[in-house]
């Protein structure tokens, strides 16, 4: 029997809850998240409204043309808008494209490398290796890519995404097929994207950014489907490199710019907006048209972004550890930010849907044409970050996850924590200390950032990985263990 | 945020991002705080030159957005120009319903041999957006996207 505990929100399952259609909403809410969560949401609700992720979920399913209802995963948090975690997808016919719905950091996600090094091959140069890869990757406030762009190039790069950056030398050709969507979303007219943003890119391809990205040497701690993990071509010690980040100052500048122009567009087709970040537009108007085209605009940017630090790591590697760029293979590359038109079974009938993925990665199962072949048999991976202290995960999706979210997976941990509460309770030298003592090593350009995303800031991701598998939305393929973190 | 808060300048909380709360006796000093604010989280603001100006020039149809714009503007010259800012002197005007802001924001390229570099702000939301005018002057609010 269904328990409500309160905000109106039931409980369906061990780690499923519901929130039932009021008001504006057009369809219930679904979480997936452990009570603790639930818990932590509910005292939201009840305190300052507008930094509520359960008013934000309500908001959510309030759309036009919003489907089955409006999705919150176990590391749910509020966000701009729509919840980091939030998934929404929309027919496109009845439905919107919502700016909220993709945030400021266009298709932030993961690369991840794999080397063929295991552990205790790498341990003796390991202090080297993070040294070289904190004084070759850019990163930080005021880093410069070495690719220096005019604005003809960004165009190109707007256009082909990561075969840009391998078309100029920049990683391997293999690698595209191991990127989410080849490396490059179709539809991208660089029209659509402003001036000032372009600019803002000029010295920005191939930097790292602050904030919670970062760049991670890590061990593969334990094999937890073997079948999987060989199909990604993971074993138990091996040495990976997790790449964080996202289309930089172009995607943030064109969320500024499309936060003003979609406002204009709600106003016109009588969308009422209940918050700032949720302005949309009818996805067959021109208006979305042009954002649904900014955006791709500013994924191939971050998959440019990646595919060229990708190369940067496999520098390090050879100039450090001896191997071939040809030795590291890219595993997979994936976002977390992002709207795509992609086919999905509703109620038992083939529809095409513009899906939303807030602070939330595709986590396609069996059989999708859209991963990669090698992959195709088990789903393709999904990459989750953790904290400098703790592990991140290799999930994928699964047949039940196609159904209860639209195929779509957990990110990371999500943050516990303000950023202002853990500058107060944490030290930078102290955490990069700590870390060192518990064999981490921590290369920051800003010990500030590093107090502010210090692993104590941040929710277990043990039990947010524990409530994605236990609600079999994903299901774990490998666990990883942080030897070197460089942070921006 | 590397030192404390800017004079008229209080930062709030929020889970991933940042608040801000700025304080004027006019909406052209209180958008000044604020932007002190944005940059304080980047840069030490004491270890920021006045050596170059760049001239703002905004307008808006609320004193809410004007904020938004402002701070946008300057933000993007951080990409732009490679330009951090430390002092600000801006003036607002109303007519036919537009607010108008025009001033400059002093500042210096980012040298991150001699600037203690903190956040990279990503952007300015409109998540908790306001401006209220009181006896003692304006109060301002925005959240930063870190």
């Amino acid at each position: 029997m269904a328990m409500a505990i309160s905000s109106g929100i039931e409980r369906v399952g061990p780690t499923e809850w519901v929130l039932p259609p009021v008001g504006a909403m057009r369809v219930p809410g679904r979480l997936f998240a452990d009570e603790e969560t639930i818990a932590g949401l509910t005292a939201d609700d009840a305190g300052r409204s507008e930094w509520s992720a359960l008013r934000q979920i309500r908001n959510v399913a309030s759309l036009p043309g919003i489907v089955s209802a409006a999705i919150a995963l176990p590391d749910v948090h509020p966000g701009y808008g729509f919840p980091i975690g939030g998934v929404g997808a929309f027919d496109l016919v009845e439905g919107v494209a919502v700016v909220g719905g993709v945030g400021f950091d266009i298709n932030c996600g993961v690369r991840m490398l794999a080397s063929p090094l295991r552990e205790e091959e790498v341990e003796p140069f390991l202090e080297d290796l993070g040294r070289d890869l904190y004084e070759s990757v850019p990163a930080g406030l005021g880093s410069k890519g070495e690719l220096r762009l005019p604005v003809a190039e960004i165009d190109r790069v707007l256009r082909d995404g990561a075969a840009y950056a391998v078309r100029n030398g920049y990683g391997e050709l293999d690698d595209l097929a191991f990127i989410e969507e080849g490396g490059v979303i179709s539809g991208a007219d660089p029209d659509s994207v402003s001036d000032l943003a372009k600019q803002r890119q000029f010295g920005q391809v191939g930097t790292l950014g602050s904030g919670n990205h970062y760049l991670e040497v890590q061990a593969v701690d334990a094999i937890l489907d073997a079948e999987a993990a060989a199909a990604y071509g993971l074993f138990g010690g091996q040495v990976v490199v997790s790449i964080h980040t996202g289309s930089r100052a172009l995607g943030h500048q064109i969320g500024q710019d499309y936060l003003r122009e979609m406002a204009a567009a709600s106003r016109k087709y009588g969308i009422p907006i209940p918050e700032r970040e949720m302005v949309c537009a009818p996805i067959e108007s021109p208006e979305a048209g042009r954002y649904l085209s900014a955006v791709a605009c500013g994924a191939n940017c971050a998959f440019a972004n990646r595919q060229v630090i990708a190369h940067l790591v496999r520098a390090s590697l050879r100039r450090v550890c001896g191997l071939a760029e040809s030795e590291v293979r890219t595993v997979y590359d994936i976002g977390h930010n992002n709207a795509k038109v992609e086919e999905h079974l509703v109620d038992g009938e083939r529809r095409r849907l513009l899906v939303h993925r807030k602070g939330s990665t595709r986590a396609f199962g069996p059989a999708r044409e859209e991963s990669p072949e090698a992959y195709r048999a088990v789903g393709h991976p999904t990459l989750v970050g953790g904290t400098m202290g703790t592990a991140s995960y290799v999930l994928r999706g699964t047949e039940s996850g196609m159904t209860k979210t639209f195929g779509s997976g957990i990110h990371g941990a999500g943050r516990a924590l303000s950023r202002k509460k853990a500058a107060k309770r944490f030290w930078g030298e102290t955490v990069i200390s700590d870390l060192a003592s518990g064999g981490i090593r921590v290369w920051a350009h800003s010990k500030r950032g590093v107090a502010e995303e210090a692993p104590g800031a941040y929710k277990d991701v043990e039990r947010v990985v524990g409530a994605a598998i236990e609600s079999g939305i994903n299901s774990a393929v490998a666990k990883l263990r942080p030897l070197a973190v460089i942070k921006g | 945020m590397n030192g404390p808060a800017p004079e008229g300048v209080e930062y709030l909380d929020h889970t991933a991002d940042v608040g801000l709360r700025a304080r004027g006796t006019t909406l052209g000093e209180a958008i000044e705080a604020a932007a002190r604010g944005l940059f304080a989280l980047m840069v030490d603001l004491e270890d920021v030159r006045s050596a170059c100006a760049y001239g703002v020039s905004v307008s808006a149809a609320t004193p809410e957005e004007l904020l938004v714009e402002c701070l946008a503007d300057l933000l993007a010259q951080k990409d732009v120009s490679g330009l951090v800012f430390s002092t600000f002197e801006v003036g607002v005007e109303r007519a036919e319903g537009t607010y108008r802001l025009s001033g400059v924001a002093r500042g210096e390229a980012i040298d991150r041999d001699r600037h203690r570099v903190g956040l990279e702000v990503k952007g300015i939301s409109y998540l908790g957006l306001s401006a209220i005018e009181g006896r003692d002057g304006w109060v301002l609010e925005c959240v930063l996207d870190v």
